[in-house]
C-alpha cells in the first residue's frame, strides 16, 4: 500500500446516466396521492447494475489499452443476485487482462466511496472502480421517485491524470453520519465543513442518502453545489458519490479544487485538485439526453418485464455459456491467416476458406455500421418492435443483433452504432448477457 | 450415378388446419393417394424416406422412420428420417432417387410430413427459435425477421417496394382460389396485405406463410421401368445444395441479402442435368418457395427466370400470372397453401407432375411439358431444385 497521504491520480471517469425520466408528479398522479417533487432517472427493461456498470466502465476506458488495467472493484446494493452474473462476467465484458485482482463491494450505501477510497489508497497499478445501481423502492410511494438507476466508473493510478486525490479529511470512523433527517445531516455537514477548511476549496460535491441532500450539505458547508444536478436522477445508492465526482470534475476548471465527500454510515470525504477536464462530459450528457414516460405504467411494465412469466422460456446453457464466454462475452472472434476472413462466431475451421490452423484469436471492434436490418413486432418486448440489425464490424466481422433505445424509424442501413452489453433474456432465471447496437 | 427416375404415383392431402387427424393419418393418406395411382401397395416398396422438420412441434411424431411404419403398417425394409429444414421433402426425393439409381430397391418412396397445429402457433417454430438456439446468438429474430432484412436491403438495392411484395401475395392467393387443397382460399387484397399486422419489417401477417398440417408423397422408379406405370412424370434433373451453416449469411461480409448461393448452385446442378439453359423458355410452370412474399422475388432470379435486380418487374409485367409468361406458383404457393415443412417441397413436386400429366383441372397450365420447383431451407443456406418432364 502506498502511504495513506500520497496523492493518487484519477486518471479517467465516466458516468452512465439512463434517458428515461419518470417525474414524481406523473407517479402521484397515477397513485392518487398530492404530488411530489423531482423525477428519478430509470434505465432500460434491459439494463440491470452490470449492464449499467459496463457503459459507465466502457466509456471510462474509452483511448485506455484495457491491458493496462490491474485490478476491478465493482460496487453495488443492487447487484443482480446470480451466479452467471459476476464482476469477473463485466470483467470479460470489458476485456480487461485475465488474473487481474477483482473484488465486489456491497451491502451499503457507502460501499461505492469505500472501494474508490480503497483504490485511490493502494493504487500502484491501475484499478478501476465502478458502481452502478438499479435501485428500486415499493410501487406508489414518494421513496419510488427519490432513488435513480446510475453508474459511474474511475480510473486510478499515479502519473499525470484529471485530477489528484490531496488529502483525506474524514475517514469512516463512526456511524452517526447515518441519516436521512435534514437537519441532523446539516449538524453533519458542518462538522464536515470545520475538518473541510482548506484553501482554495470553492465548492462541494458531497452526498447522502436522499438526491436534495447534495444541496443541503453544500449549503451547510457554505459552498455552491451542482445546479441540481444530483437531484435530477434520484439517490444513486454506492454509484451516487461517484456520479456526484464526475460532475464535479466535468464542470472544473483545471487548477479548481473541490470537496468530495460521501456521507453514509461513515463518511469519505476528500480534496480533489483538477488537473485537466475529462475527454467527454458524459454525466452532462447523460442528464441532457433525458426521455419522460408519459405514464406510470410504462414505467412499471419496463421495471417488471425481466421478471414477467412469459410463454417464451429462452434456452439457457451455462455449459455453452462457459464455452463460448471468449466469443460472447470477450466478443472475441478468429482472423484466419490464410484469407484473412474475420469469423465472429467459434467455428473449427475457417468459414470463409476451410483453413483449420492459423486462426488467431482477436478483440473484434465494438463498433461498426448497419448492413440491413428489420422490426420484429412478435419478440416480447416491453415497446415493440424490437429492431434486429446486421452489424459489420470495424475492422472486419459481421453479428447479427437487437437494436436497444431507438426507434425504429431511425435505424437505417448505413447508420453507425456502438455494441453495448445488455441483459438478453433470463432463461432459467439466469440473466444472460450479450451485445446489442445503440446508434451513435 | 447415371440414369434417372421417374415419379410413378403422387399424393397430398388438403393442407390446413387437421385438428381431428393425426400425423400418421395424413401420411398414410399422402401414400395411399401414391401408391395407388402407382398401382402398387405398401408391401412393394424397398424403401422410405420420410421428411419431417420439426418433430418437437408435432408432439415427437417424425423423430425416425418408424412413424412410417406406423402410417402404412410397414415392416423389415428401411426407412430414413430426413431433415434439411424447408428442403427437408425435396432431400428426401433426392435421397429415394439415389438409392434406386443405386440399385438398392426398385420401388422408393418419399414422403414428407408436418404437423404443425396440434400445438397453438406461437408454440411453433417461432418458440422453437427462441428456446432451443444458442442462448445468445440471433435471439430476437425470427423466421420472418430472417427474410425482412432481405427486403429492406432489396428494398435500397433493386427498388422493390411494399406494394410488389403485397402484390406476390395477391397473386398467389388469387391462384388459391383454384387449388381445393391450399389452406387459404379466399382472395387478398394489396390493401389487405398492406394494412395486416406487421409482423418483421417490412413483412405484413399477409406477407407469411400460415402455419399448416399437410403431407405428401412420391413413389419413385427407374425411368426404364417408368413406362409400366399410367402417368409416369420424368425426375429430369435435381440439384441440392447446403452452401454454409446456419449462421453464414448473418456472419459473412460477403454475403449482399439480394439472393441465395445455395439456389443458384442448386438450379446450376439441377438445369445441367436436365440440359435446360433458359428456364422461361424451357419450363411451363414454376413452383418456388414463398414461405414470405420477398422470398418468391428473390427465386425468380436465383432461378434465372429474371436478371438480378429485375424480379419486381417480372411481377409487375403479369408473366408470373396463370396465364403469363412463366407461370409462377400456380397452386398458391406456400403463402395460400400453408407451409408444413416437410411435406412443401414434395406438395410442389405432386403439383407440378399433376400440371404436366394434365391433371390439374381449374389451374392447369395448357401445353405444360416441363415444370421446376425450389425449395430454401434455414436461414436460406439449403436448397432444392428439380426439373420435372412429361414423359
Amino acid at each position: 500500500m502506498a502511504p495513506a497521504d500520497e496523492p493518487s491520480s484519477i486518471l479517467a471517469a465516466a458516468a452512465r446516466v439512463p434517458a428515461f425520466e419518470l417525474t414524481a408528479a406523473t407517479a402521484a398522479a397515477a397513485c392518487g396521492r398530492p404530488a411530489g417533487r423531482g423525477a428519478r432517472r430509470f434505465a432500460s427493461h434491459d439494463e440491470d447494475a452490470l449492464t449499467l456498470a459496463y457503459a459507465a466502465a466502457e466509456r471510462c476506458l474509452r483511448g485506455t489499452d484495457p491491458a493496462a488495467v490491474r485490478a476491478l472493484f465493482v460496487a453495488s446494493t443492487s447487484w443482480p443476485r446470480a451466479a452467471a452474473a459476476t464482476a469477473e462476467r463485466l470483467a470479460a465484458a470489458l476485456d480487461l487482462p485475465a488474473g487481474i485482482a477483482i473484488a465486489t463491494f456491497g451491502g451499503s450505501w457507502k460501499s461505492g466511496a469505500a472501494a474508490l477510497r480503497l483504490a485511490l489508497e493502494g493504487a500502484r497499478r491501475p484499478a478501476l472502480v465502478v458502481a452502478a445501481e438499479r435501485l428500486d423502492a415499493p410501487a406508489g410511494t414518494d421513496a419510488e421517485t427519490s432513488v435513480g438507476d446510475g453508474a459511474a466508473a474511475v480510473l486510478v493510478g499515479t502519473g499525470k491524470g484529471l485530477a489528484r486525490v490531496t488529502d483525506w479529511i474524514l475517514r469512516a470512523e463512526t456511524t452517526e453520519w447515518e441519516s436521512e433527517d435534514a437537519r441532523l445531516l446539516s449538524n453533519q455537514a458542518a462538522r464536515l465543513a470545520a475538518a473541510a477548511k482548506r484553501p482554495g476549496v470553492a465548492r462541494a460535491a458531497a452526498t447522502a442518502p436522499g438526491a436534495r441532500h447534495s444541496k443541503t450539505i453544500a449549503a451547510a458547508l457554505g459552498m455552491p453545489a451542482a445546479d441540481g444536478a444530483m437531484e435530477r436522477i434520484g439517490f444513486c445508492g454506492a454509484a451516487h458519490p461517484l456520479l456526484a465526482l464526475v460532475e464535479a470534475l466535468e464542470s472544473s476548471r483545471p487548477g479548481d479544487r473541490f470537496l468530495w465527500a460521501a456521507l453514509a454510515e461513515g463518511a469519505e470525504a476528500a480534496t480533489v485538485e483538477v488537473d485537466a477536464a475529462p475527454a467527454a462530459r458524459t454525466f452532462a450528457a447523460g442528464l441532457e439526453r433525458v426521455r419522460p414516460v408519459p405514464a406510470y405504467g410504462l414505467f412499471l411494465a419496463s421495471r417488471a418485464f425481466m421478471d414477467r412469466p412469459d410463454q417464451r422460456a429462452p434456452f439457457a446453457s451455462p455449459a455453452i455459456e462457459q464455452r463460448d464466454a471468449e466469443f460472447v462475452l470477450r466478443l472475441h472472434g478468429e482472423r484466419c491467416s490464410a484469407c484473412r476472413a474475420v469469423a465472429t462466431l467459434p467455428a473449427p475451421v475457417c468459414q470463409k476458406c476451410g483453413a483449420r490452423e492459423g486462426r488467431v484469436r482477436i478483440p473484434l471492434a465494438r463498433t461498426g455500421t448497419v448492413c440491413t436490418f428489420t422490426h420484429e413486432y412478435y419478440v416480447p418486448s416491453p415497446a415493440p418492435p424490437v429492431s434486429m440489425a446486421v452489424i459489420d464490424l470495424d475492422g472486419g466481422g459481421r453479428l447479427v443483433v437487437q437494436v436497444a433505445d431507438a426507434a425504429p424509424e431511425d435505424v437505417r442501413t448505413g447508420a453507425r452504432v456502438r455494441l453495448v452489453l445488455r441483459l438478453l433474456h433470463r432463461g432459467g432465471g439466469v440473466p444472460h448477457y450479450y451485445w446489442k447496437a445503440v446508434l451513435e | 450415378m447415371s440414369g434417372r427416375v421417374a415419379i410413378a404415383g403422387a399424393g397430398c392431402t388438403a393442407f390446413g388446419e387437421h385438428f381431428d387427424r393425426s400425423y400418421t393419418d395424413l401420411a398414410e393418406e399422402a401414400c395411399r393417394e401414391a401408391l395407388g395411382e402407382a398401382g402398387l401397395g405398401a408391401k412393394d416398396v424397398g424403401a422410405a424416406w420420410l421428411g419431417t422438420a420439426f418433430p418437437d412441434v408435432g408432439v415427437y411424431r417424425g423423430r425416425s422412420g418408424m412413424d412410417l411404419a406406423e402410417s402404412l403398417g410397414l415392416s423389415g425394409i428401411p426407412i430414413t428420417r430426413v431433415s434439411n429444414y424447408c428442403a427437408t421433402g425435396g432431400d428426401a426425393l433426392r435421397n429415394a432417387a439415389n438409392a434406386l439409381l443405386a440399385g438398392e430397391v426398385d420401388v422408393a418412396l418419399a414422403v414428407g410430413v408436418e404437423k404443425q397445429r396440434d400445438r397453438a402457433p406461437q408454440e411453433s417454430i417461432v418458440r422453437l427459435m427462441v428456446e432451443t438456439g444458442h442462448p445468445s446468438y440471433q435471439k430476437g429474430f425470427t423466421a420472418a425477421g430472417t427474410f425482412g432484412v432481405f427486403a429492406v436491403k432489396r428494398m435500397e438495392a433493386t427498388g422493390l417496394t411494399r406494394e410488389d411484395l403485397a402484390a406476390v401475395s395477391v397473386k398467389n392467393h388469387e391462384h388459391a382460389a383454384r387449388n381445393d387443397k391450399a389452406h387459404h382460399r379466399r382472395p387478398v387484397t394489396a390493401a389487405q396485405v398492406l394494412a395486416s399486422p406487421m409482423v418483421a419489417w417490412p413483412l405484413t401477417l399477409l406477407d407469411c406463410c400460415p402455419a399448416t398440417d399437410g403431407a405428401a408423397a412420391v413413389v419413385l422408379v427407374r425411368e426404364e421401368d417408368a413406362r409400366k406405370f399410367r402417368a409416369p412424370v420424368l425426375v429430369a434433373g435435381i440439384g441440392f445444395s447446403v452452401s454454409s451453416g446456419w449462421d453464414g449469411p448473418f456472419h459473412d461480409e460477403s454475403f449482399d441479402f439480394i439472393g441465395f448461393p445455395a439456389v443458384r448452385q442448386a438450379a446450376k446442378a439441377a438445369y445441367g442435368r436436365a440440359e435446360i439453359s433458359d428456364p422461361v423458355r424451357d419450363a411451363q410452370l414454376v413452383e418456388v418457395h414463398d414461405c414470405f412474399s420477398v422470398n418468391e422475388l428473390i427465386a425468380y432470379e436465383d432461378l434465372g427466370l429474371c436478371g438480378r435486380g429485375e424480379a419486381q418487374r417480372l411481377l409487375r409485367d403479369g408473366a408470373t400470372k396463370f396465364g403469363g409468361r412463366i407461370p409462377v406458383n400456380v397452386s398458391g404457393g406456400l403463402l395460400s397453401c400453408g407451409h408444413p415443412v416437410g411435406a412443401t417441397g414434395l406438395r410442389m413436386v405432386y403439383e407440378v407432375a399433376r400440371q404436366l400429366q394434365g391433371a390439374a383441372g381449374a389451374r392447369q397450365v395448357p401445353g405444360a411439358r416441363q415444370g421446376i420447383t425450389q425449395n430454401i431451407g434455414g436461414p436460406g443456406a439449403v436448397a432444392f431444385v428439380s426439373v420435372l418432364r412429361k414423359m
